[in-house]
């Protein structure tokens, strides 16, 4: 709560005003009656002078809403202050979670999270916070006016009180559940409209529109149902209530009436009586009303704070050291020693990995699908935290050196080429945003990328689809190539990055990574023996583990799994001649 | 990102138009009947309303008045007459709230769920309308864009099915009786109070101006703050690979600030528009007192006519102030109500042409005609597919290789007819398929692409995905057969893992073997390999080679590589070279005439 402390001057000033606000509004009611009052007493006398009475309405109703005004748009200011820094922490606890979490969640429930549910907590503060203040201050100066005039008023409007604290308190409790279910069930329906978009060209390709479309209908019948479930009690309990209520006004009318005949009250006492009813009704209302709002803004506030707080399972410790940097600036050395890791705990995918890439050395790892490489190479940038053993970088463990230091010296060329929605300068520079122009250039032409981008229709500021679609796969690779180029790292990771693309950019890339290898440590993830033949290191993984170690020669000359892969890739080029 | 920006501010200057209103109010009218059912409770509910002052005048000017004057000091007698007759009005004001109490409540509860029903129709028409359109759409919205407007859009739409008709028939409805009620008691403070109304008007309508476009930068603001958040939760691999966190929070932070300035500007508008009406409010009560004096001493009015009087202006103001606040509603939902139209009124580049008829089974002869084909259709900009022609025979594997970026996905991504070539024509069996139905085209073509997408759900349900009706021992079979069940069976729970969004559990090559069974499962006539085997290792394609083969034989095969080992078996080897066919011939025939594939090959055996 720290952090929301420079709110309070706001606050207090926004809640000053709303007591004041409040207040005044019982004011147009009262003058009004002793208006009535005084004609009732003095009609038929002579000459009317009702001029005080009708300045003193018009003035409380000006200042009263003078006061509205202003209250309506400090509310607003705050309100959004809080659930803004709310939405700011959001996107950071999104950032900052390893990729363990998100490959644990979807894309679209973490945004209905960030989205919708930040959004009910915004209402929630909107109107419980100031709204609670608002009902208290009517509430207060409604009843000390009606027991001034007679305290069977008094007593009358607020007879239905306890009937109504009952009403809530006991279906109160039901509602929060049902209000979370439902919107559960609109995250769902989030998730199949997130993966409908993302993964359109694969819906059509198998022809399942009409399915998707059902399983969509069948996810908001869902919604649907839990929706007006909630309502429907909801509803429910509001008549219950207002029958309470609906007896108020008649009782009031009776004992007013009677009191009027025998000349204790006014008719004007009456006006007011029956005129405060509705704010005093209107506020137990909102009562009501503000237990629902807290019901959907706790349900929202649980999944908003379901991500908040957990704690991002991979970050700097406060004591994390700067990156180590090796004294000839030639890479860094990186060793693994007994690495075991698992995204579930009785599943590893790595066990027991032990190997030491020395500065400036090229580490080929290879391996079946499903071995464990990415995972194994996902390691050293720490996007998981090995569950035994350690990952030293310059005989540091990469736990204790600070994060952003250490993914800075890592360049990393993934399977999957993601772009952002910016220009191709934008994306290059992406890792370092302060890059001059021909810092991203010279990357662009060591990736090779330099030719096609100046094809573009804007060169280095044509914007780049969201999924990069208006760029083939190898133009995309090579993008994220210069991307991490543009870092000169210390480690270059390249995660089977030339697979997707044709045999001559692949060798022009390798020729390129060649070059950039010079002075950094590498690791490639590849299945073919050609990429990796001039590893100064070769791991063969399997399920999890190194099989084999050392380079191409000793690996081939030892007639194990390594020389059965090269055989066969070799067959298969025999083959076409 | 200019242009994008120039279309919003465009979009949020224009006004809300009858074609928009049309196209919403379609989707209500199948619950008409749940919406003109309300709106008859509430007039009901209205009349009932406006009884209880005049109940209150007539106890004051029949009982309480006359009373008074016969009965003395605080422990006199109420008279019988006056008792049966204020208890009798006392026993009809009961009876009126109740009977109002219930009546709210199933009005409420029906209203409510007419509008939440035709709201999810709109939200289903809505997700098939986007199935339909064609993938140029999906190149070119941010997948946030389009989330937004089916999701918070359509739920903004709401009120205006809802309250908006609801306020509009309780406003009329309660300016009719009040008026008729008043003009009983006296004609002149009837005009009085018709000639203040205006006032009311003007306040509120006079804010439209500024109110509308306030509301449309909320929404669009909003709007970006969720596509950042989506791409960013979907690149945060690479995100976090930069340690970019710091930077993009700042971006974040820009967005949000301009939502709050948007927000807040709201909030000015609205805080000025329901104040002032309610000023009037407090103006129209003074003026009645005002009025009420002179008009008791001329005998216009009655004393109990003054509270009652006092107590409709509370009665048509406080609906005139709902005015205001439908409104409110009324421009928030329409500035969503255009956002949803136009991503309605999106027409698919792509249709089945007017009774087009259903693909009969493929055999498989694939022909391009002198197809010409880009993805945008300006006139000067360069054909990505130039004078495509060839001829693939039933049952051929046909390889496309070429440089990256030659047109090879281009030239098989019109083959299901994702786009739409400009010129040109493209036949299956000698039928043009611009002459037959998708849904039928898409059912017999099997792809598997490069991007290997799954859905969440099993690796099961995703085996199925295209022929939901095979049972779990067929998709096992074809697994089986495929050479991917062991891969599978390795997984965390084997067929029945749980497959994420972006699964770490499963890796990409994983991912590309489940994929090949899916197309298996889907048993297509025509089967599009692009670059699918890039990702799977090379023994893992020596094992599913032959599975690959199984897979391939009988149908029309088309194979989109960058590697030439995985296209030689290929009866028919076409070089796609800037957008055009340069060669086209078997491995041998190929090498023979030693042009392009030629050169491409020495590079390749260079590498070994």
């Amino acid at each position: 709560m720290g952090e929301y402390r420079h709110e309070v001057p706001l606050t207090v000033l926004a809640m000053l005003i709303t007591i004041a606000g409040s207040a005044m509004e019982v004011f147009p009611i009262v003058f009004t009656g002793w208006a009535v009052n005084y004609l009732q007493a003095w009609y038929g006398t002579g000459r009317l002078n009702v001029w005080p009475f009708v300045i003193l309405i018009a003035l409380a109703a000006l200042v009263r809403n003078l006061l509205r005004f202003a209250q309506s748009v400090g509310r607003a200011e705050l309100s959004v202050r809080i659930t803004n820094r709310l939405r700011h922490r959001m996107y950071e606890a999104v950032q900052r979670h390893s990729l363990t979490y998100h490959s644990k969640t979807t894309t679209g429930d973490l945004i209905s999270r960030s989205t919708g549910d930040v959004e009910h907590m915004s209402r929630f503060i909107r109107f419980s916070v100031f709204g609670t203040a608002e009902m208290l201050i009517v509430l207060g100066v409604s009843v000390v006016t009606l027991l001034s005039i007679d305290v069977s008023f008094a007593v009358i409007a607020l007879s239905p009180v306890p009937l109504a604290v009952y009403l809530t308190v006991r279906f109160g409790s039901r509602m929060r559940p049902m209000w979370r279910g439902a919107r559960d069930a609109y995250g769902e329906v989030t998730t199949v409209l997130q993966e409908n978009i993302a993964g359109a060209r694969v819906v059509r390709a198998f022809a399942q529109e009409q399915a998707e479309s059902e399983k969509f209908g069948g996810r908001t019948v869902t919604y649907i149902k839990r929706v007006i479930d909630a309502f429907r009690y909801w509803v429910v309990r509001m008549v219950s209530t207002s029958l309470a209520f609906s007896m108020v006004t008649p009782i009031a009318v009776l004992y007013g009436s009677y009191a009027a005949i025998r000349g204790g009250l006014g008719i004007g006492d009456i006006l007011i009586c029956l005129g405060l009813m509705r704010p005093i009704e209107r506020r137990l209302h909102h009562i009501m009303h503000l237990i629902e709002t807290y019901q959907r803004a706790a349900a929202g506030g649980e999944r908003v704070f379901e991500v908040l707080d957990e704690e991002p399972s991979i970050q700097s410790h406060p004591g994390a050291q700067a990156m180590p940097r090796s004294s000839e600036r030639k890479g860094a050395c990186v060793e693994f020693g007994g690495v075991s890791f698992g995204y579930e705990p009785d599943k590893p995918v790595i066990a027991d990995v032990s190997f030491t890439a020395q500065s400036g050395q090229t580490i080929a790892v290879v391996g079946h699908t499903g071995s464990g490489k990415s995972t194994l190479i996902s390691l050293i940038p720490r996007f998981h935290d090995p569950t035994a053993g350690v990952v030293l970088i310059n005989s540091k463990d990469a736990r204790d050196i600070r994060l952003d230091e250490l993914r800075q010296a890592i360049g990393i060329i993934f399977q999957e080429t993601f772009l952002f929605s910016a220009s191709v300068r934008g994306n290059i520079a992406y890792g370092l945003p302060d890059a001059d122009e021909d810092a991203i250039r010279a990357a662009a032409q060591a990736a090779k990328a330099h030719d096609f981008i100046m094809e573009l229709d804007d060169g280095y500021d044509t914007i780049i689809g969201e999924r990069g679609v208006t760029l083939s796969g190898g133009q995309a690779q090579r993008i994220a190539i210069a991307r991490a180029v543009l870092l000169d790292p210390d480690v270059l990771i390249m995660d089977d990055a030339t697979a997707s693309v044709d045999s001559e950019t692949e060798r022009h890339i390798r020729e390129t990574m060649r070059q950039v290898a010079e002075g950094r440590t590498n690791f490639i993830v590849a299945h073919r023996v050609s990429s990796v033949a001039h590893a100064d290191q070769i791991l063969v993984l399997e399920e999890g583990r190194i099989a084999e170690q050392g380079t191409h020669t000793e690996l081939y000359n030892r007639g194990g799994i390594y020389r059965r892969m090269c055989e066969q890739q070799f067959a298969g080029r025999i083959d076409e001649d | 990102m200019k242009t994008e920006q120039d279309i919003d501010e465009a979009f949020a200057r224009a006004r809300p138009s009858l074609h928009t209103l049309k196209r919403i109010l379609h989707f209500v009218r199948p619950y008409w009947r749940q919406i003109i059912g309300p709106l008859f409770i509430e007039m009901f509910w209205v009349l009932s309303m406006a009884f209880a002052p005049h109940l209150f005048k007539i106890a004051i000017d029949d009982f309480i008045l006359p009373a008074a004057r016969v009965v003395a000091g605080p422990l006199g007698e109420v008279p019988g007459w006056a008792k049966l007759g204020i208890g009798s009005i006392v026993g009809l004001m009961l009876l009126n709230r109740a009977l109002r109490a219930i009546l709210a409540a199933v009005q409420r509860l029906m209203m409510w769920r007419a509008g939440q029903l035709a709201t999810n129709d709109l939200r289903n028409w809505l997700f098939k309308h986007i199935q339909r359109l064609s993938m140029d759409f999906f190149d070119r919205e941010k997948q946030g864009r389009i989330i937004a407007r089916v999701d918070r859009d359509v739920e903004n739409l709401e009120p205006l099915i809802t309250f908006v008709p609801l306020f509009f028939v309780h406003t009329i409805f309660s300016l009719i009786v009040v008026m008729c009620f008043l003009m009983m008691y006296d004609w002149r403070l009837c005009g009085l109070i018709v000639a203040l109304s205006p006032l009311v008007f003007a306040a509120g309508f006079a804010s439209e101006k500024f109110a509308l476009p306030v509301y449309r930068r909320i929404r669009r603001s909003i709007s970006r703050m969720t596509a950042n958040l989506a791409e960013n939760v979907t690149g945060v691999r690479v995100v976090q690979a930069h340690a970019r966190e710091e930077r993009n929070l700042q971006r974040f932070a820009e967005l949000l600030d301009e939502y709050r300035e948007h927000r807040v500007a709201g909030a000015f508008v609205k805080g000025l528009t329901f104040p002032s009406m309610l000023l009037m409010f407090g103006i129209a009560n003074a003026a009645v007192i005002a009025y009420a004096a002179y008009a008791l001493e001329r005998g216009y009015l009655t004393i109990g006519a003054v509270p009652a009087a006092v107590m409709y202006i509370g009665m048509i103001y406080g609906p005139l102030m709902m005015v205001a606040h439908l409104y409110d509603h009324l421009l928030s939902s329409s500035a969503s109500a255009e956002r949803v139209v136009q991503l309605m009124d999106r027409v698919p580049t792509v249709v089945d042409a007017p009774g087009a008829k259903t693909m009969p089974p493929i055999q498989g002869h694939v022909v391009f005609d002198h197809v010409h084909f880009k993805y945008d259709d300006e006139p000067d900009t360069p054909w990505i597919l130039e004078d495509v022609s060839f001829d693939a025979k039933p049952g051929e594997i046909v390889a496309l290789v070429g440089p990256t970026g030659a047109g090879k996905t281009s030239i098989v991504n019109l083959i299901p007819r994702f786009y739409q070539p400009q010129r040109g024509a493209i036949t299956i069996d000698g039928i043009d398929i611009r002459e037959v139905t998708q849904q039928s085209l898409h059912e017999q073509m099997g792809i598997v692409l490069q991007e290997n997408f799954l859905f969440t759900g099993t690796v099961m349900d995703n085996l199925k995905y295209g022929r939901p009706e095979t049972t779990d021992e067929e998709a096992i079979a074809a697994a089986e057969a495929l050479g991917s069940s062991k891969t599978i069976e390795k997984l965390a729970d084997g067929y029945h893992t749980d497959v994420r969004e972006r699964g770490g559990a499963i890796s990409h090559g994983e991912r590309q073997l489940i994929c090949f069974t899916r197309a298996l499962i889907a048993n297509p006539r025509i089967l599009i390999l692009d670059e699918a085997t890039s990702a799977v290792d090379t023994n893992t394609e020596i094992l599913i080679q032959d599975a690959l083969w199984k897979l391939m034989e009988g149908r029309t095969t088309f194979v989109v590589a960058h590697r030439l080992s995985t296209v030689h078996h290929a009866g028919n080897i076409m070089v796609v070279q800037d957008g055009r066919i340069v060669e086209s011939g078997t491995h041998n025939e190929l090498l023979l005439l030693g042009g392009t594939y030629a050169t491409m090959f020495e590079e390749f055996v260079k590498q070994v």
